[in-house]
């Protein structure tokens, strides 16, 4: 298992602006539910000069309790 | 005869196409050959004519929709002009939809010495010393409309408009050059990689960018070592493998308990 320092998690309905938040963050280029067909895990990657950042888009994800019962 | 976009149907005023005169009484839409070949058929049983208007659709679907906001008047030796300039409109909505200066910039480019500002040409017989203008002037309306935080990335852009044979006979100057794995790279960063599809209210990891039922079926109840050695990130593969002396940060980890549990749920 990897360890890392910082996680940053975007989740939220449909067309609240999740791809476009990521995008002005870590300079990607995810289309966001503009796309219907294309729910899902999206990654794209942003390497700095001493870091990688991998970013994951989440399209037409319903729950995330598990998740906060776990962190 | 009114024109309207599928997607847009309802919601504009559609495309309104003149048509001449005529004394056809029976009018029908069909294609011929194939579906794109789109003619307006009309029959003058009078005159024992039939004729058709080819109606050309040049695009099934754009990324950018050009629409006419309007009518844009250039004031030229008095006359008014009408002018429609989508084709340089369309720059906004490249910096609406994306950001200009990031919070955190990829750094993928880092010979930077031979970087020359980015300019645009383009290429007219007339109204030379209005695109400049007018693209200072859609750089502004940006600013002003959306707040974005754009530095002096738009405003150093380098804009000109020259005569053809102009163009021509004078080659270009100030090209910025690039390693090429550089360059490749930061195309690369600019697709993203689909990697799970969303199904049923759980992921399925998607093999080689395509759903694959074997493998759903072969990572059911996998622990966390088996859905590694079975994900694969195509090109970001070998990306990851030229930068392994950095860490990598964010997301991979939650990804796998998230296949992790996933499978379980699916036991």
């Amino acid at each position: 298992m990897m360890r890392f320092s910082g996680l940053l998690i975007y989740v939220g309905e449909q067309s609240v602006g999740k791809s476009f938040a990521l995008n002005h963050l870590v300079d990607t280029s995810f289309a966001g539910s503009a796309m219907r067909t294309t729910e899902g895990v999206w990654m794209s990657v942003a390497p700095l000069e001493d870091v990688i950042i991998v970013a994951l888009d989440f399209e037409g994800m319903v729950t995330f309790q598990k998740v906060t019962d776990m962190y | 005869m009114r024109a309207y976009h599928w997607s847009t149907f309802g919601s504009t005023q559609g495309i309104l196409i003149p048509l001449t005169k005529a004394e056809d009484d029976n009018f029908a839409i069909s294609s011929l050959v194939k579906r794109t070949n789109v003619h307006l058929i009309g029959l003058d049983t009078s005159a024992r004519r039939c004729h058709s208007i080819a109606l050309g659709i040049t695009r099934k679907a754009t990324e950018f929709t050009f629409k006419e906001k309007g009518k844009n008047t250039l004031h030229g030796s008095g006359d008014k002009k009408i002018a429609h300039n989508c084709f340089i409109d369309c720059h906004a909505e490249v910096w609406t939809r994306f950001p200009v200066v990031p919070a955190v910039r990829r750094q993928t480019i880092t010979s930077s010495a031979n970087r020359s500002p980015r300019s645009i040409i383009f290429v007219t017989d007339r109204d030379h010393a209005a695109y400049p203008t007018y693209f200072i002037d859609l750089i502004l309306s940006f600013e002003r409309t959306t707040r974005k935080p754009t530095a002096s990335e738009l405003s150093s852009t380098v804009v000109e408009a020259k005569q053809y044979e102009v163009f021509v006979l004078n080659p270009l100057q100030d090209i910025s050059t690039f390693c090429a794995g550089e360059w490749l790279v930061d195309l690369l960063c600019l697709i993203p990689l689909h990697i799970a599809i969303t199904r049923d209210n759980r992921f399925v990891p998607l093999k080689d960018g395509v759903y694959s039922a074997e493998l759903e079926r072969s990572l059911l109840g996998a622990d966390v070592a088996r859905i590694i050695d079975n994900l694969s990130f195509g090109w970001y593969e070998s990306l990851f493998a030229s930068y392994m002396a950095k860490k990598v940060r964010c997301g991979l980890n939650l990804l796998l308990v998230f296949f992790k549990m996933t499978s379980d749920l699916c036991e």
